[in-house]
C-alpha cells in the first residue's frame, strides 16, 4: 500500500488520513454500526502492531475495518467490513460503494477507484453488537 | 450569493494538476488562507481580497468546509495520543474465532463483486428469524449458498413444539423469507424446511 496519495497540486495526502476519511463516510452512513477488522488486516497489521506494542502504541483500532490498497495508477481501492443493523445489508453495502469514493474525495481530495463492502455482521435492532471488542464504531 | 448550495461544486484538477474551483480560485490558497486564520497571522493584501472574495462565494465557503473537515483529519491523527495495548491479544483472537467460523463471503447483488455478506452473518439471522416464532421448539442446522450467482438457498432443519400446526414448514419459510428480506435484503431463490418429529427430547440449539 503507498503512504501517500497524490491528489494533484503538489498536495500529498496521507494513506492513513484516506483511511480514517473512508471510517468517518462509513459510520454516516446510516445503518452502520461498526467497523469490524478482517482476517487479512490483522495479518497486515501484525507486524505494525508488534512494533506499536514495543514503543507503547495501541494499535490503530478504529481503522481496522478499512484496508487501503492501490491500483496500477496508484490510486487506492478500499476494503470495507462493517457491521449494519436497522436497514437491510445489502442497501447499505450498495450506498457505501457506490457513494463512499465520492465522500473520500471531497475529504481528501484522493478518489478511490473501486470501494468493496463486506457485512461481517448483521445486528439485532436493540442489541448490542456481537464481538464488540472487535467492533468500532467511532472515536476517530 | 447568488447561487444555491446545490449548485457548489468540488474543486476539479486543472490542466496545470492545481486544484481550481469554479470561482477561479486555487485550493492551495484557500488552504494558506485557513493556515493564516488558524495561526492568527496578519493576512497580507491579496489575502485581503481573498478573504472579502470568500464570504460572498459559495465555492470558496463550500471547499474551505472541506479543508476544515480534512484538517480535523489530519489534525486528529497527529494528536493520536500513545496509548497502552490493553486488550489487544483477546482482539486479536475474537477477530480469529469471528473470521474462522465466518464461512464463505456471498453477493448481496447477483453479479456484484462489490457488496458481500459473510454467510455466518445470514446464518445468523436465520436462525433469530425461526427462533422468534412460538411454534418452533428447536432450529437445527442451517445451510446458506448462493446458487449460480442468482441469490440464496437457504436449507434448514426444526422441530416443531407440541402444539405445532400443520403446515409449520410453510410458515417457518414465510419467516424465514420476511426475516432475511428485512435483514439482509438479498434475492432469496430458494427455502427449504424440513421439519423433524418431536421425539420429546430437550434438545435447544443455541
Amino acid at each position: 500500500m503507498a503512504d501517500t496519495f497524490t491528489v494533484g497540486d503538489g498536495l500529498k495526502v496521507s494513506s492513513t488520513v484516506v483511511r480514517r476519511a473512508c471510517a468517518r463516510a462509513a459510520l454516516d452512513c446510516p445503518g452502520v454500526v461498526g467497523l469490524q477488522p478482517g482476517m487479512s488486516s490483522i495479518a497486515q497489521g501484525m507486524l505494525r502492531r508488534a512494533g506499536e506494542m514495543l514503543t507503547g502504541r495501541a494499535a490503530a483500532g478504529p481503522l481496522d475495518g478499512v484496508e487501503i490498497t492501490t491500483d496500477e495508477q496508484g490510486s487506492p481501492l478500499v476494503l470495507l467490513t462493517v457491521a449494519v443493523a436497522g436497514r437491510p445489508a445489502k442497501e447499505v453495502a450498495i450506498e457505501l460503494a457506490d457513494g463512499l469514493a465520492e465522500r473520500v474525495w471531497q475529504l481528501t481530495g484522493a478518489r478511490p477507484t473501486q470501494v468493496r463492502v463486506r457485512v461481517s455482521d448483521i445486528v439485532p435492532i436493540g442489541a448490542e453488537a456481537p464481538d464488540a471488542d472487535t467492533a468500532h464504531t467511532g472515536n476517530l | 450569493m447568488s447561487e444555491s448550495a446545490a449548485t457548489v461544486q468540488p474543486a476539479e484538477p486543472a490542466r496545470s494538476g492545481r486544484l481550481r474551483l469554479p470561482c477561479g480560485r486555487t485550493v492551495t490558497r484557500l488552504w494558506e488562507l485557513l493556515d493564516l486564520r488558524d495561526q492568527d497571522t496578519p493576512p497580507t493584501r491579496s489575502h485581503r481580497v481573498l478573504e472579502d472574495h470568500v464570504h460572498g462565494c459559495p465555492h470558496c465557503t463550500a471547499e474551505l468546509s472541506r479543508l476544515r473537515e480534512l484538517r480535523a483529519l489530519t489534525t486528529a491523527l497527529a494528536q493520536d495520543a500513545p496509548r497502552a495495548p490493553e486488550g489487544l491479544w483477546s482482539r486479536v483472537m475474537s477477530v480469529v474465532r469471528t473470521e474462522l467460523r465466518s464461512g464463505p463471503d456471498l453477493m448481496l447483488v447477483p453479479g456484484d463483486p462489490r457488496a458481500v455478506v459473510a454467510t455466518a452473518a445470514v446464518t445468523r439471522v436465520v436462525r433469530r428469524s425461526l427462533q422468534s416464532q412460538p411454534e418452533i421448539r428447536s432450529v437445527g442446522r442451517i445451510s446458506v449458498t448462493a446458487e449460480d450467482g442468482a441469490g440464496l438457498v437457504v436449507t434448514v432443519r426444526i422441530t416443531g413444539s407440541p402444539t405445532a400446526p400443520a403446515g409449520l414448514a410453510d410458515s417457518a419459510a414465510d419467516a424465514l423469507r420476511v426475516g432475511l428480506a428485512d435483514a439482509v435484503g438479498a434475492t432469496v431463490i430458494r427455502v427449504d424446511v424440513s421439519v423433524e418429529a418431536d421425539a420429546g427430547q430437550e434438545q435447544i440449539d443455541g
